[in-house]
């Protein structure tokens, strides 16, 4: 029997094209979108899951604005692994939060179907870490999150590890599951050509809210606003050489910031 | 700053417990705890804040943190129609969050450094874009869950002769249980 995953996959904006404007206020209209990098740990994941088990059917899901027409970060989803890759636009996604993005999932999901839903712990934008564990309630199937290692795979049942505070935990959960996997789990490959050429002939399917009969409640949380912090003026306070004195210099400087 | 009526706090990590109660008594009036283990542990719950204790019985190894997610929703939906849950940002307490949020239609707020109470309601602050901006979310459900980061308040001196009332908790198994087969010792700590 093939078993049917579905990988979690966001695009955020690339950290380094954002610009600071002097409200404070990100723009991120012109920053180049990429795949959020704990998500990269979750395709790795799936593509390993797939890699155990034999036979699967790994499905890429991705829930944002008109930013997933860009063909390039479709091809770069794909050509990690992924066998197909459906996207849920709306122009209303571009800024949905954690518990609106699940709902979205958590029906898209049932559409497509699935045994294992992996997903990263955390998005590279708003890092709020409930989109996994959200979904899997909402889906009312066994979910983990901070998922260190797969152990082991096989059709009914998952084999995992997670590092808490003090211990790592091994746990078994049956199938069907949501798990998040932290960023220690694996080190994504880097595409070959190869992979890069099939990419672009993998099947690529879009779909609505109104299709997917998903509408967009009221949400239980404001982001009143995000805002990049003052930065604070230099001192520029130089001291020059390395004796005695002048570390005993520098020690009293880090003491009156710190008082 | 207002005070929310009803804060419940648990943490599966006990050094970060003392931390969220001192927190809940700053924000709200009665300040509840959940305990999973013994009457030591309820003792303690006590010392360091709490006004009533919410037993979930002694600690089974075979059970993760998460599978009490819907005893916890049972138990304060059933005591109060709204509340403020406060949990540190440990691996289990984040994902503890979440079960909340969708149980208790809760707004969450994750890796809070500064929580505050206005008007009823709860606002967070946190860290957004990999730390290049700050970002300020308001809970607009009744119940909200904060989980916040460590040293954001600090725990007070713990008083042994305090005490209050226990309650006893009954065991909601949730629907798709995980079971732990094995805890190994932290990599860190080997």
């Amino acid at each position: 029997m093939t078993m049917k995953i579905i990988v979690g996959c966001k695009l955020v904006p690339e950290e380094q094209d954002i610009v600071v404007q002097a409200d404070g206020s990100l723009d991120v209209s012109r920053a180049t979108p990429k795949i959020s990098p704990f998500d990269l740990n979750a395709i790795e994941a799936a593509v390993e899951v797939k890699g155990l088990v034999g036979e699967a059917h790994i499905t890429a899901l991705s829930v944002g604005d008109k930013t997933l027409e860009n063909s390039k970060a479709r091809k770069d989803i794909l050509s990690r692994g992924p066998d197909a890759m459906t996207a849920v636009m709306d122009d209303a996604y571009t800024h949905l939060l954690p518990e609106q993005t699940a709902e979205v999932m958590a029906t898209a999901a049932r559409e497509i179907g699935f045994d294992l839903i992996l997903c990263g712990d955390g998005s590279g934008d708003l890092l709020a870490q409930q989109v996994g564990t959200r979904l899997g309630a909402l889906l009312d199937v066994a979910t983990l999150s901070g998922v260190s290692k797969i152990v082991s795979a096989d059709n009914g049942k998952l084999v995992v590890e997670r590092a808490l505070e003090s211990e790592v935990e091994v746990l078994e959960v049956t199938l069907p599951a949501v798990i998040s996997v932290s960023a220690d789990i694996n080190t994504p490959a880097i595409p070959g050509m190869k992979a890069i050429l099939a990419a672009g002939k993998k099947p690529v399917g879009t779909m609505t809210p109104s299709a997917l009969g998903v509408a967009q409640g009221t949400a239980s949380v404001e982001l009143l606003e995000t805002k990049a912090p003052k930065q604070k003026e230099r001192l520029n306070v130089m001291i020059e050489g390395d004796g005695e004195d002048q570390i005993a210099e520098l020690v009293s400087h880090l003491r009156k910031i710190l008082n | 700053m207002s005070k929310i009526a009803n804060v419940w706090v648990f943490s599966d990590v006990e050094s970060r417990q003392a931390e969220v109660l001192a927190g809940a008594r700053e924000l709200g009036d009665v300040v509840s705890a959940f305990v999973i283990g013994t009457d030591g542990d309820v003792a303690k719950a006590y010392a360091q804040g709490a006004d009533k204790v919410y037993l979930l019985g002694a600690r089974e190894t075979s059970r993760i943190v998460e599978d009490y997610a819907d005893t916890m929703a049972k138990a304060i939906s059933e005591a109060a129609d709204s509340a403020l849950i406060l949990l540190p940002g440990t691996r289990c307490c984040k994902a503890l969050a979440s079960l909340l949020g969708v149980k208790l239609k809760a707004g969450v707020v994750t890796e809070a450094y500064d929580v505050t109470v206005e008007d009823g309601g709860v606002t967070g602050k946190r860290m957004v874009y990999g730390g290049l901006a700050h970002g300020q979310e308001k809970v607009a459900s009744p119940f909200a869950v904060m989980v916040v980061s460590g040293g954001v308040f600090a725990p007070e001196s713990e008083d042994a002769a305090r005490t209050g009332e226990t309650i006893n908790v009954e065991f909601v198994a949730p629907k798709a249980a995980i079971k732990c087969l094995e805890r190994q010792p932290s990599r860190l700590l080997r």
